[in-house]
């Protein structure tokens, strides 16, 4: 069996907050293999978006273990972590976070240009996966001219482009009405079958959870059973 | 993969970021580029300017050395100066002096020339360009200025009368090598033959009078080592301080620094704008950078590093800069590019032209590269190790070395141009010092004056003023870093324009009992003491009231408290200042009281008839030649040594235009000595003041007169023309303070969108809307107007203390700029603000 993709071992987390220290995540022990797609739920406050950020490695553990492709990645530099984000993870976002001055098409293109790929051949590859979410010919569009849902399918395309092995989704329909939320599902999902990339995606809303192929419940910063 | 970000996808993304917040980037550029113009604009002429005065530094001295004397050169002098005179070498002798000169026709009056006599040498080094070419003075004829034949209706063969001379107009002049730098002079001039002055009969005793000796060195000497070696042989044998040396490259580096000095004003202008611009530029950064944070955080997630994130932003920041550097500069030769020609159209005896020069575009460049790195740097690396995904914490403070770091890059940035341009270090640490003043000051009244503002809003909030009007009240202090920019740059600009009026208007009170209605006019100057009376006569016949006279006598400072006055070529800066300010040629005066005009500041004055040596000093002369109350004064009057004590010191009104002088004696010291007499009055029109110099042509050719109310005019018309250029300089910083308000509101359009949006949710209609911005901005206007008054009224304080002019602000003007002040930040928030409010209205 390979090793896990990622993997948390006996991870806390804790922040200064005026004279106190609040503990966000602790003693937690997570991992997820390729392929995989895992629901991360809780009540607002249970360290979500924290765990969300150790996984991508913009976050550091207060104590524990982590572990990238089977390494140790604890003690991985700034630059390290940075250089796997960009070879090997994607983001969704629940806000979209797309560049407002850039097209939809230089949106989604601009990861593959950020590894060096030249820009007609990123643009095309782009081209193609906005088309194949149903985004053909919003390529031209800035994010102010999108919808909702238009824009949160351009950051799907982003979040692909490059073929990462991890998708990270935060909230990703959080933002979007029940319908348009189910679409951005079908499309992230359809996505993540068609790549084999893992999944794994922080939501408050049980359709969304249910719809992966683990769940795992996060309260006062621990896992729970 | 590469371990660093491809660069090429940064700059494609720094590109099209740059492209597409075009009027963002414009806007931070237009900041720098108003300050940046002046300062090229200024640095461009005085290049050009030094450039046309290198090239005829020699022509200008029309020689290489060159020394001169008020009184004959001694016998041990002049072979001094003929021992300096090697093969190879030429020399020429020439006398200068102030004259009548009487056209032959009876209508025409005679006028006030610069009389030089030459001899068949000069000039030794430039051009005499003459109508009919290749004139030279020759006995029994002159050469006189085209400009003053032309006004005077004189031609080529006409006769005229110089003193006991009759003259032939010879030629007119059209070019004189070394005719007074920048064409300002005294008089027209001109030339007659050095063998003719000798019957003019006008070297009396006591006539006041140049003598030259000009030295040219061979073809085969190498200038500056040959000047310099002549100087210092001539130094040691002319021990007389009174006799003065120069060089061709003395007279070329003194023009400089007057030129210098006289720029200063427009190169503090030119620095105060850019300061307010910069001040401008770090807010608009902050508002570009913040909106900015959510892309750097999604590049990080994305995979680039926090040190590229900060590359890229720095690199748009710096780009900016460069931006306003470069549009500045070109702007800046453009301006003076135009102004050479401008002043081609003047007869200012140099060929100005101001090609580009790449010395000044770097300079531009590097300067407000520094500043953009320097406002944005330190913010920019923490917005881009911010992380991303944090919800929990806030972001981090800007680290403070770098912060620290970045204002000093930006201060040496600023201080590097001043060092630059000014005429020396001590103008350059004054001029440094000023503005670091000046920045401190309505910094802190902006900072108070939000402080007020905000007290104020709490204060009427239960005052009963409807809501919109207190929202956009809190609205002001809320949004607290953009209102101090905002309130910064308006209260500096509106301040630097109310400190140019009051200047504009202390020199006009200054000059004001010049012009009042029985002010004299009119000076007559070597009257000898046996022609008082008659002069009195005549001058009575044409004047409205009594002519004052008083006896002028010719004097050298030998000695101050037994200390003899040596020359020194090791003194520099002040204290060669003082030594030419001792060394120089004396009208001394005595009296048994002062006069009308004279106002005792410290010591006190003889008592009338007392037999005493005493000496009462001008207090501006006794300050500048580091004189001091209680100072013994050894001078020497015409060969004879008279000592006196300094007991008094004068405050003169210049302006009252009587007859007065810097030092005067106890009547008992100088009633016996060789003196002329000189006077002052008012013609009673101008018919009588054409006859009143005929009349004294012809009785007492000697006699020149001024015209003072003339020269005065023309002193104002300059004084105008530069205050007016000073004024549109100050105005352009009011404009850069118009352009900060607007951009900074258009660049705050989100956030006022959203809150326009809300507003219009919440209920609000759009009068009511519209009336929290005006709130808002009016109360802006209102801090901008308080703050400009204060810090206007310090700024004029110091500057009327610098220039010794009276205090002074004109009312209306004032009431203008205040009404400006208020006005201006409303007209330009609202224009700018429209684009919120439209975005607001769209579904």
């Amino acid at each position: 069996m390979s090793a896990p993709l990622l993997e948390l071992e006996d991870v806390s987390k804790e922040f200064p907050s005026g004279s106190e220290t609040l503990r966000v995540l602790a003693g937690l022990d997570f991992s997820i293999g390729a392929g995989e797609a895992v629901a991360v739920t809780g009540p607002s406050g249970s360290g979500k978006s924290t765990l969300l950020g150790i996984l991508a490695g913009l976050e550091r553990p207060t104590s524990g273990r982590v572990r990238r492709d089977g390494e140790d990645a604890t003690a991985w530099s700034e630059e390290r972590l940075a250089l796997w984000r960009r070879g090997r993870v994607g983001f969704v976002f629940q806000n979209f976070r797309l560049m407002p001055t850039l097209s939809a098409l230089e949106n989604a293109s601009f990861p593959l240009e950020m590894q060096g790929e030249a820009p007609d051949a990123a643009a095309a590859k782009a081209r193609v996966l906005l088309a194949e979410l149903g985004l053909g010919a919003r390529a031209d569009h800035r994010p102010d001219q999108l919808s909702g849902g238009e824009q949160q399918r351009v950051a799907i395309a982003r979040a692909y482009a490059h073929r990462p092995a991890l998708i990270l989704a935060d909230e990703p329909t959080g933002s979007l009405d029940r319908a348009t939320a189910g679409r951005v599902l079908d499309a992230l999902l359809g996505v993540h079958a068609r790549s084999g990339a893992a999944l794994v995606v922080v939501t408050h809303d049980p359709a969304t959870a249910e719809r992966m192929s683990r769940q795992v419940r996060l309260a006062s910063g621990r896992l729970a059973a | 993969m590469s371990g660093a970000l491809d660069g090429s996808a940064l700059r494609r993304l720094a590109a099209r970021l740059f492209l597409r917040r075009a009027r963002t980037m414009l806007f931070l550029a237009a900041c720098l580029a108003v300050g940046v113009a002046f300062l090229s604009a200024v640095s461009h002429l005085l290049f050009a300017v030094d450039g046309a005065i290198a090239a005829r530094a020699r022509d200008m001295l029309a020689g290489d050395v060159q020394a001169s004397s008020s009184r004959p050169f001694s016998d041990s002098e002049q072979s001094a100066l003929d021992a300096a005179l090697t093969p190879g070498r030429r020399a020429s002798q020439s006398v200068s002096l102030a004259s009548m000169l009487a056209p032959a026709r009876a209508s025409e009056p005679p006028f006030l020339v610069a009389v030089k006599a030459v001899d068949d040498a000069y000039p030794l080094r430039g051009a005499l360009l003459t109508a009919p070419p290749g004139a030279k003075p020759a006995p029994g004829t002159c050469l006189v200025e085209r400009s003053a034949a032309l006004q005077h209706g004189l031609k080529v063969g006409d006769a005229v009368r110089l003193g006991a001379l009759n003259l032939r107009v010879a030629a007119l002049i059209d070019q004189e090598p070394d005719r007074d730098f920048l064409g300002f002079s005294f008089a027209p001039r001109v030339l007659i033959a050095r063998a003719d002055l000798d019957h003019a009969g006008l070297l009396g005793l006591g006539a006041r009078v140049r003598y030259a000796w000009t030295l040219a060195l061979d073809a085969s000497e190498s200038p500056a080592p040959a000047v310099a070696a002549v100087k210092k042989e001539l130094s040691r044998a002319l021990a007389d301080a009174h006799v003065g040396l120069i060089t061709y490259a003395e007279g070329e580096s003194s023009a400089r620094e007057g030129l210098r000095r006289a720029a200063l004003f427009f190169t503090a202008l030119a620095l105060a704008a850019l300061l307010l611009g910069a001040a401008g530029l770090r807010a608009g950064l902050a508002l570009f950078l913040d909106a900015e944070s959510d892309t750097m955080g999604l590049l990080r997630c994305l995979g680039a590093s926090a040190a590229e994130v900060e590359r890229l932003y720095v690199g748009l920041c710096v780009g900016v800069g460069l931006l306003g550097g470069g549009a500045g500069a070109l702007a800046g030769w453009a301006l003076a590019a135009a102004a050479a020609r401008a002043a081609g159209r003047f007869d200012l005896g140099l060929a100005l032209s101001a090609p580009p020069r790449a010395e000044a575009f770097a300079e531009a460049l590097l300067l407000c590269g520094a500043l953009a790195w320097g406002l944005s740097a330190a913010r920019v690396r923490a917005l881009a190790a911010r992380p991303p995904l944090d919800a929990l914490r806030e972001p981090p403070q800007a680290p403070r070395a770098l912060a620290a770091a970045g204002w000093a890059a930006a201060a040496l940035a600023v201080a590097a141009a001043a060092w630059r341009r000014a005429p020396t270090p001590k103008d350059a640490l004054l001029l440094a010092a000023a503005l670091a003043a000046g920045t401190l000051i309505v910094e802190m009244l902006a900072r108070a004056g939000l402080a007020g503002a905000e007290r104020l809003s709490r204060a009427l909030a239960g005052a009963g003023l409807p809501f919109p009007v207190r929202h956009g009240l809190r609205r002001l202090v809320r949004r607290r870093r953009e209102s101090r920019v905002m309130l910064f740059t308006l209260a500096g600009g509106f301040a630097l324009l109310a400190a140019v009026g009051s200047a504009r208007e202390g020199f006009s009170r200054a000059l004001a009992p010049s012009q009042a209605e029985d002010a004299p006019d009119l000076f007559l100057v070597d009257v000898q003491p046996t022609q008082v009376a008659r002069a009195r006569a005549i001058a009575a016949r044409w004047s409205r009231g009594e002519a004052a006279f008083a006896p002028l006598v010719r004097a050298r400072l030998l000695r101050v408290d037994g200390e003899a006055l040596r020359r020194d070529a090791k003194r520099d800066g002040d204290e060669a200042e003082r030594g030419r300010w001792r060394s120089r040629e004396y009208n001394l005066t005595y009296a048994d009281a002062p006069n009308p005009s004279e106002t005792i500041v410290a010591g006190k004055f003889w008592a009338p008839g007392a037999d005493v040596a005493e000496a009462s000093l001008e207090q501006d002369f006794m300050d500048r030649a580091g004189l001091r109350l209680g100072a013994r004064l050894t001078f020497d009057v015409q060969g004879r040594e008279v000592d006196a004590v300094a007991t008094s010191v004068r405050r003169v009104e210049w302006a009252a235009m009587r007859p007065n002088f810097f030092v005067t004696l106890t009547p008992g010291l100088l009633r016996e000595a060789p003196q002329t007499f000189i006077a002052s009055l008012r013609a009673r029109d101008p018919a009588a003041s054409a006859e009143l110099r005929k009349e004294l042509a012809r009785a007492l050719p000697n006699v020149s007169v001024i015209d003072a109310a003339a020269l005065l005019a023309t002193a104002r018309r300059t004084l105008g023309l530069i205050l007016t250029a000073v004024g549109a300089l100050a105005a352009f910083c009011v404009g850069v303070g118009a352009l900060v308000v607007a951009g900074l509101v258009a660049l705050g359009r989100a956030e006022r969108g959203a809150e326009n949006e809300l507003e219009r949710a919440l209920g609000w209609t759009e009068a009511e809307s519209r009336a929290a911005d005006a709130a808002e901005l009016l109360g802006l206007g209102a801090l901008s107007a308080l703050c400009a008054a204060a810090a206007g009224a310090g700024l004029s304080w110091a500057l009327a203390r610098r220039l010794d002019v009276p205090l002074a602000a004109d009312p209306a003007e004032s009431a203008a700029l205040l009404l400006g002040a208020l006005l201006l930040p409303a007209l330009a928030g609202m224009l700018a603000g429209s684009a919120s409010r439209r975005a607001a209205r769209r579904p």
